[in-house]
């Protein structure tokens, strides 16, 4: 890819990336690790994608790349616990622009999904963004049922929270 | 960019949709002008990095399973079922290669056209041996009319603690026993038996008579996406396997690791016919990236072929093992051939090997009994 070429490419993946790591770290480390990944991607000097399937892959890689960068920020446990408290800390704070729609509806996403293992909101936050489940796979290095295993049992760990949660308000 | 297929489980998106999250995946955060400013600078930085020639190689670290208990898997070796200390036996014997700087994985295989040590670069061209196990493989047995497909594997997992203060990473072998059920259905049901951990020599503890005297850990049937007849379903064609199993711009440059991912993937959970075998090794064929390092001896003691390539994730090499006088698969093995923070261990090390001891059709009423079994 071509600088300009390039700059497409960003323009679209880096709103999506930047989503997808805010559900997992705070601000500024999301921002941090998505800028690394677009760096990884803009090296490995990689052809622009001609097809759906080529762009499909180009994403996936993204996300793949992406996730070892988050991962790499969960390196230690001290460093863990730091961010995650940073994380819980954090409240997801509108920007100007930025609807206040968007912001609850975030807020009330990350309630949920915050109260999952981070492996269980990786793969919910997969196929949320329209991976399959043999993408996720690719992505998260593991085997395709062990991808589809993931994703089943996240379901139902979620689904309990929620129950459990309004069954508590009701 | 286009946006994202349709993806299946109808059930998740409804959870998904009753807590606010929209599907949508490809919709980002939106744009205000402080942001937009902060991407423009972000961009800017990006664009004025010099790009490295050798790119391949420094591509991005590989997702792992489970990566807060930073743990990898590795595979061990023993027929299903064998007294563990014999598996202990069986797996070490092959181990004239270099030990690891500590004794936590196990030790290299010996290759007839390579030095392990040298495993990182080693390897010779492999088109002319894949092509003549693809005319082998077409020899093999047909699997039998029979419903339900089954899979044995031995394993090792390495489970890792991470470092903490001045204590450095800390890692022990678990073995584990595989089978895996892919019903006509398209359900899979896995069942995974344990070991104790290996001590800090690598040798077994405490460890079962028997695989079958060792209750399941894990005993789960979940939907597997794939379907029954996924093996079915793959390309007529060389260069439609090639779209399928290493599609060029998902695998970052390293067309080889991902194919023999995507080999060690199938042949785990599917019982894969000759024909659909052989055409699989004629598209590794035709990959010049996938190497040979010659003959060796697995960790079950059988006589294989293996074939290497750089995995998507630079620190590490993939291998599979295929049977010379056969053709048939009979395992996978990763390799670390650069330092790891995270592992405590230096390489060449073996993170992770797969030994597939039976893969067969067989009748429903040779499944276990299934009242125990978690279903999702």
């Amino acid at each position: 890819m071509e600088a300009h070429e390039f700059e497409k490419v960003f323009w679209v993946l880096q709103p999506q990336l930047l989503r997808y790591a805010r559900f997992q770290l705070d601000p500024a480390g999301a921002e941090d690790v998505v800028a690394e990944t677009l760096t990884t991607l803009w090296v490995k000097s990689l052809p622009l994608p001609a097809t759906e399937d080529e762009e499909r892959g180009l994403r996936a890689l993204a996300y793949q790349v992406l996730g070892g960068h988050i991962r790499n920020e969960y390196r230690s446990r001290r460093r863990r616990r730091a961010l995650s408290d940073r994380v819980i800390a954090q409240p997801v704070t509108p920007a100007g622009g930025v609807s206040q729609n968007d912001v609850d509806d975030d807020a009330a996403v990350h309630h949920w999904l915050h109260q999952l293992s981070v492996d269980d909101r990786e793969i919910i936050l997969l196929f949320n963004a329209g991976f399959d489940t043999a993408e996720s796979a690719r992505i998260l290095g593991c085997s395709t049922a062990a991808a589809a295993k993931r994703r089943t049992r996240a379901r139902d760990r979620l689904r309990a929270i929620v129950e459990r949660e309004r069954g508590r308000h009701e | 960019m286009t946006g994202p297929r349709h993806n299946e489980d109808p059930e998740l998106r409804g959870v998904l949709d009753s807590i606010g999250m929209s599907e949508g995946s490809t919709r980002g955060l939106p744009f205000d002008t402080e942001s937009s400013q902060r991407a423009e600078a972000m961009l800017a930085r990006i664009v004025s990095q010099p790009r490295d020639v050798d790119a391949a190689r420094t591509g991005p670290s590989r997702g792992r399973g489970n990566a807060r208990r930073w743990t990898t898997f590795s595979l061990a070796a023993a027929f299903a079922t064998c007294v563990a200390v014999a598996m202990a036996a069986l797996v070490f014997l092959p181990g004239a290669g270099p030990q690891p700087a500590v004794a936590q994985t196990p030790p290299m295989l010996s290759f007839s056209l390579a030095n392990a040590s040298d495993i990182q670069s080693a390897g010779q061209p492999a088109r002319d041996t894949l092509i003549e196990l693809a005319q082998r493989a077409t020899h093999l047995s047909s699997p039998k009319h029979l419903p339900v497909q089954r899979v044995v594997a031995e394993a090792w997992w390495t489970s890792t603690d991470p470092a903490e203060g001045t204590k450095g990473p800390q890692t022990v072998l678990i073995p584990r026993h595989l089978e895996v059920y892919q019903f006509d259905d398209g359900s899979r049901r896995s069942i995974e038996r344990r070991g104790a951990a290996l001590d800090a020599q690598g040798r077994l503890a405490d460890q079962p008579g028997s695989w079958n005297a060792v209750a399941p850990k894990t005993d789960e049937t979940f939907p597997n996406d794939l379907g029954a007849n996924y093996p079915q379903s793959l390309a007529a064609t060389v260069s439609g396997l090639r779209q399928q199993l290493a599609p060029k711009s998902a695998c970052g440059g390293t067309a080889g690791g991902c194919m023999l991912s995507a080999v060690a993937d199938l042949f785990a959970g599917y019982v894969v016919d000759p024909s659909t075998t052989a055409r699989i090794w004629r598209l590794l064929a035709t990959e010049p990236t996938i190497q040979t390092l010659g003959s060796t001896t697995d960790r079950l003691g059988r006589r294989a072929d293996a074939f290497v390539a750089d995995a998507l994730d630079p620190s590490q090499r993939i291998l599979i093992l295929i049977d010379p006088k056969t053709g048939r698969y009979l395992g996978a093995e990763t390799v670390l051939v650069r330092p790891s923070p995270d592992l405590g261990f230096d390489p060449p090390a073996v993170t992770q090997f797969t030994a597939i001891v039976d893969s067969a059709r067989i009748a429903v009423s040779e499944v276990p009994d299934d009242s125990t079994t978690t279903k999702y």
